[in-house]
């Protein structure tokens, strides 16, 4: 879980009472609805299209005390049945800041009347379930059991609120075709208004005054694909920010360029960077035996990252979601969310009189902060950047035009140590919170080199097929951070489920005798040993042929390709594995026949496979090195080859015949 | 009169327990020195954490309110305990209250942290018309491992009274769990119904009764195992008349009362009687003439619990449906409607038919020693005489074939109700070969390892009563993709499905089929002169169906079941196949299991021919004793070798 910022803050804002006419059970649908419904969609490319967006409207109207009204009309027509789960209303809002003033909804059915919904079908929910204590609620209106095939659902909400912010967004889209969608800002007489588009070619505003209106039409539907760019990398999407007239606003916060954002999330930051004599005291505790800068660094990166994550979102209509609790109360309570944990990390190495800058970034989707926009909007996740001197030579440190070399840490990843960094956060644009700030910087790439798996594998084979076999895995980077989160995310006895299947789904019916691990705290490696037998791995043949395959545990077996024209690009992350498997043959057997030897190599990754006999042993060796890339959509079949030849290589058997 | 309420105290993620000494609302036990210290758990080695105590105090003595007093103290041993004791959630409802909520954590070096009344949030998890979920939640301030922390609240609970379960196995192992209760003195007296446990209430101080256990392990899911409640110690307190409930007269008072209901329910109105003659006319025997009835009933009355687009208006009327002739004029219902139609019909066919009724196999057995029909009872259908017989039926399991029930139904008693006394009857299970997987192929190997063709599968019975619960409701693009996930899970991710069919995904009696064609590169292994193969294709991916060497709970599976296949492969030309032996026939003493493959090759080595023959659960046995688990395993194991045994070509020799 992480900082909650609303990444859609559309209808978010404000407080303005307007007049909503009262709606009743028996009253036709609205005209705006009934006219949505009347128009008629293409058949589209994409298979399993559930639904088609027949209007996605949001108008919201500013006055100049920044009061909101946000009225947002949607509108769907289900095409399969599936398409139900498309039928229901949602409106997000802040209870500190905000209410939903109206919600109604109407199942206009192909056969049969139509149906309304009002206050007694609505479902009001937290909107974050797992947060300790968060503002964001939900209204929501299913019309699920109802709908069907042919239906049209359209639902009308009027949010009211109250901003502190002057910045707004709005999805053209998520996943299913649109037909129209507009956004409309009303603003009072001398305020004006500036947009981005993503993903988009940009879309210009229609401009009658001081209102403004962004539409796009008949938008195909953005299909599902793994390994593509995730949905808000894909989907068009509009940013806006809007100026006030300088005097009549002046409690509203604008942003001209990230410099402005930068600084202003340094005041609300920097106030809360507190030290008492308890934290200097576990400070000096932690780094009491650490020699390097790193060493000191580390101690107190551990500490933090142990620190248990509970996230309390108070006051985030007003911006209480981008301020830390007091570190002093977090280091008392033992608890908080990512900006708490950054924030007294920050205050730790302060009393080290280590500079170091809270970063605003945003979690699991790499692509997703753009430059062209400032906004705090863009970011829902904060970390740590600190100051390091040159003796440090991490991939994780990036060179800050200005503050220099940077080693970016994220505490709230419990997994990820320092000198690491996180997947889905490598080389996202990130906000260095800092006065000095102009721009937003790239995070780290960390090469395949770092995220590795090695394994040797040795193995006794038996005269009838049966095998005795020890594991041994080390695993560093990223991939070290897989194995760490099984086995803590897992009870013991889970977790020894889990290898006992991983090594059994190689070598069928195996019994695991040992199973050790190790976590080394100084270079954050994990290593895994596995001792196992199992009674028929290779399969006799004919009373004289001996067949298995080398590649015992970890063999690539399952493979799922995107079906029919490739849509989207390929993104892979860098990683890389290399293994050994020493085979000691059965006395009195002979290798009749070995898979020829495998060696691929592309732009984005290369594979080798290799077999040699000494003495009576037969060694396997292969190695797999995936490089960071964009695969485009075109050259997808690369991919599907690579991976092809990949498993037909890992599948091949070497034949043993009695001499 | 208090109204009954059922409290799931097993299911609550804030679980309740009490501790033998009375406790003040200011003072805590002290935490012990070995408490603090101690680094191993003691209940199960490999513990993230254990409950030293937990407490549960059940105040039922006033009428207008219950009282349960929670305290409970846990040490804390990974980063995984912590973690999972790291946040509270209390939930409640509008018709309960929460009060005093206090908690702290004593550290390894003894230093104490109090939870602070402040920071104990109250938040509305969900509202909607006229219900609200609440809950009180807090963190726990400065848990680490090797603390011990401590937590405690009162719940109140208005109009209600202690008809509840008490649980005693966690997610973590407990040292001691103990329930103090003090029941309600008026009209009622309490009793009590244990699950899976020897433990028994004892008296304690000022009316209250206790019930202990020590050394609890945590609750661990295993896969094929029987219904939790069936195996995790439980007790369910329970307030009836002041005399103990005498099992025959318990029963016997619930059999009167559900068959003098079902009398008019069951009443063959004249329309009835008339709709009956015309659909029976021209039957010749009492099975014809039932199967006439139960088709009419599937097949003429639709079923709303299997239906779409269903109107408001349409589920108003069927919610006031009070007899069968009103199923009969209103042609739907919802499913125990429709059975009830059933039932009258047979009865104006002559026979005598009856409400039974039976439990969950999925959830809870049907037990005629447990005098308590709100925790037992969970499905009913209708009981018919043939002969000397009674035999079942339920036409309101929409997919659920004439002759069988649902799995969930099957291989437990019922009580056919009766005027005079309950009939206990043991409901047949179904056998192996009427729950069948049926896959026929006829493909084609190429000499660059690609297998190209096209397949048939037939799933009847329960196998095809599952298949069609999960497609009937999708659209048709939803159902090919079940089906290819199912392709590519069975065979090979790479598999490309060129042509498919579905039938039967909502017809009531037929198999469920699918019908495809496929293309599967890279099926067969190339090694110099070898090309490697697995006949059996449809068991390409094929892996043990148990893999854990421990094992915990007894075996159980579903129901008994079978496959059959019957695969033709064409082997590419300039290849033979080098002896192609079959796996040897695999079956245990009992005959529980059994798994046999034959292969034959045509005359002229060009063709493939491979039959397999498997059943499991034979003669009703689908209960297995954990001591039986390395059997059970070892079984499957071979049984999984079998199927993806490997056949070998020999690229024959270049003509010279």
């Amino acid at each position: 879980m992480k900082r909650k910022f609303s990444h859609f803050s559309l209808a978010i804002l404000a407080a303005v009472f307007l007049f909503v006419p009262v709606v009743k059970a028996d009253d036709p649908p609205p005209l705006w609805l009934q006219e949505a419904a009347k128009l008629t969609s293409p058949a589209y490319d994409v298979k399993n299209v559930p639904a088609v967006v027949l209007r996605n409207e949001e108008t919201v109207t500013i006055d100049s005390n920044g009061k909101v009204v946000s009225t947002v009309r949607y509108a769907i027509r289900v095409l399969v049945r599936e398409g139900r789960e498309e039928a229901v209303a949602r409106a997000v809002y802040n209870t500190d800041s905000e209410k939903i003033r109206d919600i109604n909804a109407w199942l206009i059915r192909r056969v049969g009347p139509t149906k309304y919904y009002g206050k007694k079908e609505v479902v009001d929910f937290a909107r974050a379930n797992n947060d300790l204590y968060n503002e964001a609620r939900v209204k929501l209106i299913s019309a699920y059991d109802d709908a069907t095939e042919g239906d049209i659902f359209g639902y009308e909400t009027v949010t009211e609120g109250n901003t502190i912010f002057s910045q707004l967004q709005f999805s053209f889209q998520d996943d299913l075709p649109v037909l129209f969608s507009r956004f409309n800002l009303n603003m009072p007489a001398g305020w004006r208004a500036e947009s981005v588009t993503f993903n988009r070619p940009k879309v210009d505003p229609g401009v009658n005054g001081t209102s403004y209106s962004w539409e796009l039409r008949n938008l195909d539907p953005i299909s599902h694909e793994a390994g593509s760019p995730r949905r808000t990398s894909l989907s068009p999407r509009l940013a806006v920010s809007f100026f006030p007239a300088q005097s009549t606003a002046p409690h509203i916060r604008t942003f001209t360029n990230w410099s402005d954002v930068a600084r202003w999330m340094g005041e609300v930051e920097d106030p809360q960077m507190t030290v008492d004599d308890a934290l200097a005291a576990k400070v000096h505790d932690l780094v009491g035996s650490a020699k390097t800068e790193f060493e000191r660094i580390q101690a107190i990166s551990r500490y933090v990252q142990q620190i248990q994550y509970i996230s309390i979102q108070i006051g985030t209509g007003k911006g209480g979601g981008y301020r830390p609790h007091l570190a002093t109360e977090v280091f008392a309570k033992s608890y908080g969310d990512c900006k708490d944990k950054a924030n007294l990390m920050r205050a730790m190495l302060s009393v080290l009189k280590i500079p170091t800058y809270m970063v605003s970034i945003t979690a699991d989707d790499p692509t997703y902060v753009r430059a062209e926009w400032a906004s705090p909007h863009q970011f829902n996740h904060c970390i740590i950047a600190v100051k390091v001197g040159d003796e440090i030579n991490s991939p994780a440190v990036v060179l800050h035009p200005t503050l220099g070399r940077l080693l970016i840490f994220d505490p709230t990843d419990p997994y990820t140590r320092l000198g690491d960094f996180p997947e889905d956060e490598q080389g996202s644009l990130a906000l260095i919170d800092h006065k000095e700030t102009v721009a937003l910087i790239q995070m780290p790439i960390m090469p395949a080199e770092t995220n590795r798996l090695e394994r040797n594998v040795e193995i006794t084979l038996g005269q009838y097929g049966e095998i005795a076999g020890k594991v041994s895995e080390r695993s560093f980077g990223q991939s070290a951070v897989s194995e760490r989160a099984m086995l803590r995310g897992l009870s013991a006895a889970e977790y020894n489920r889990i290898i006992e299947t991983r090594i059994s789904r190689g070598a069928s019916g195996a019994k695991v005798t040992k199973i050790a691990t190790s976590d080394n705290s100084s270079d954050g490696n994990f290593n895994l040993d596995v001792d196992f037998n199992a009674n028929s791995y290779a399969q006799i043949m004919q009373g004289k042929l001996m067949v298995f395959k080398p590649a015992v545990i970890g063999r690539l077996e399952k493979l799922s390709f995107t079906e029919g024209k490739r849509m989207h690009p390929y993104m892979m992350d860098a990683k890389a594995y290399s293994e050994t498997v020493k085979v000691k043959l059965p006395l009195g057997f002979a290798v009749d026949e070995m898979p020829e030897p495998t060696k691929i190599e592309t732009a984005f990754g290369q594979y080798s496979a290799g077999y040699e006999v000494k003495g009576d042993t037969l060694i396997f060796a292969r190695s797999l090195k995936l490089n960071r890339s964009t695969v485009p959509a075109d050259k997808y079949d690369t991919i599907m080859s690579f991976f092809g030849s990949v498993r037909s290589a890992e599948q091949a058997p070497v034949v043993l015949i009695k001499k | 009169m208090k109204s009954p309420l059922h409290i799931s105290l097993i299911a609550a993620c804030f679980v309740l327990t009490l501790f033998a000494i009375n406790v003040s609302a200011q003072d805590w036990l002290p935490v012990t020195q070995d408490e603090l210290t101690s680094k191993t758990p003691e209940v199960e080695t490999d513990a993230d954490a254990e409950a030293v105590f937990w407490v549960v105090r059940v105040d039922d003595s006033e009428a207008k309110f219950l009282a349960l007093k929670h305290y409970v103290r846990v040490k804390i041993f990974t980063e995984r305990g912590r973690e999972q004791f790291s946040k509270y959630d209390i939930e409640f409802t509008k018709d309960t209250s929460i009060k005093d909520v206090e908690a702290r954590v004593t550290k390894p070096d003894g230093t104490v942290v109090f939870l602070k009344k402040e920071d104990v949030k109250e938040r509305d998890i969900v509202k909607t018309n006229g219900f609200k979920l609440k809950a009180k939640s807090f963190a726990m301030p400065g848990l680490e491992i090797g603390a011990v922390l401590e937590y405690r609240f009162k719940e109140v609970y208005y109009n209600s009274a202690a008809n509840m379960r008490l649980g005693f196995q966690k997610s973590i192992p407990v040292r001691t769990i103990s329930y103090y209760v003090r029941p309600f003195r008026g009209e009622l007296a309490m009793f009590y119904q244990t699950f899976n446990t020897g433990a028994r209430f004892v008296k304690d101080k000022n009316a209250f009764q206790r019930v202990s256990m020590a050394a609890v392990p945590a609750f661990k899911e295993e896969p094929h195992m029987l219904p939790a409640d069936q195996v995790r110690p439980w007790i369910y307190t329970y307030y009836t008349t002041l005399e103990k409930p005498n099992l025959t007269e318990y029963w016997k008072d619930v059999n009167k009362r559900f068959y003098d209901n079902s009398k008019d329910e069951l009443k063959a109105s004249d329309e009835v009687k008339a709709v009956t003659a015309q659909i029976i006319n021209g039957a010749a025997t009492d099975d014809e003439k039932l199967r006439k009835i139960f088709d009419y009933a599937k097949n003429e009355i639709k079923n709303l619990d299997y239906s779409t687009g269903v109107t408001d208006e349409d589920k108003k009327k069927a919610r006031n449906i009070k007899n069968a002739g009103e199923v009969l004029k209103l042609k739907m219902a919802y499913a125990s409607d429709v059975d009830v139609l059933f039932g009258a019909m047979a009865r104006a066919a002559g026979f005598d038919a009856r409400v039974a009724l039976s439990g969950s196999r999925e959830e809870f057995f049907f037990d005629p020693n447990i005098p308590h029909i709100g925790l037992t009872l969970n499905s009913t259908n209708i009981a018919v005489k043939v002969g000397d017989e009674w035999r079942f039926f339920s036409p309101a399991s929409h997919f659920v074939s004439y002759g069988m029930l649902s799995w969930q139904e099957e291989g437990q008693k019922a009580l056919v109700t009766d005027p005079k006394a309950p009939v206990w009857v043991d409901i047949p299970l179904t056998t192996s070969e009427k729950s069948r997987e049926k896959r026929t192929g006829t493909f084609k190997l190429l000499e660059d390892g690609t297998l190209e063709g096209e397949a048939r599968i037939e799933f009847s019975g329960h196998v095809g009563e599952y298949h069609k619960s999960l497609n009937w409701d999708d659209s048709t693009v939803e159902q090919e993709n079940k089906l290819k996930d199912l392709i590519k899970q069975n065979i090979s991710g790479t598999t490309e499905v060129e042509k498919f069919t579905i039938e039967n995904a909502s017809d009531p009696e037929k198999p469920f089929v699918y019908t495809f064609k496929i293309r599967v590169p890279g099926y067969a292994s190339r090694t110099g002169k070898r090309l490697f193969f697995q006949p059996n294709v449809f068991e390409h991916n094929s892996k043990p169906e148990f893999t854990s060497s421990t094992r915990k709970y007894d075996v159980y599976i579903d129901y008994p079941y079978s496959s059959q296949d019957e695969i033709t492969i064409e082997l590419p030309k300039g290849f033979s196949l080098e002896s192609p032996d079959a796996p040897a026939p695999i079956k245990e003493a009992q005959g529980i299991g059994s798994h046999e493959v034959k292969i034959r090759v045509t005359g002229d080595g060009r063709t493939l021919q491979y039959k397999r023959n498997f059943s499991f659960g034979n003669g009703g046995l689908i209960q297995f004793p954990v001591g039986s688990y390395p059997a059970v395993k070892g079984l499957f194991e071979a049984f999984n070798k079998a199927d993806v045994r490997q056949l070998t070509l020999r690229q024959d020799a270049a003509p010279k």
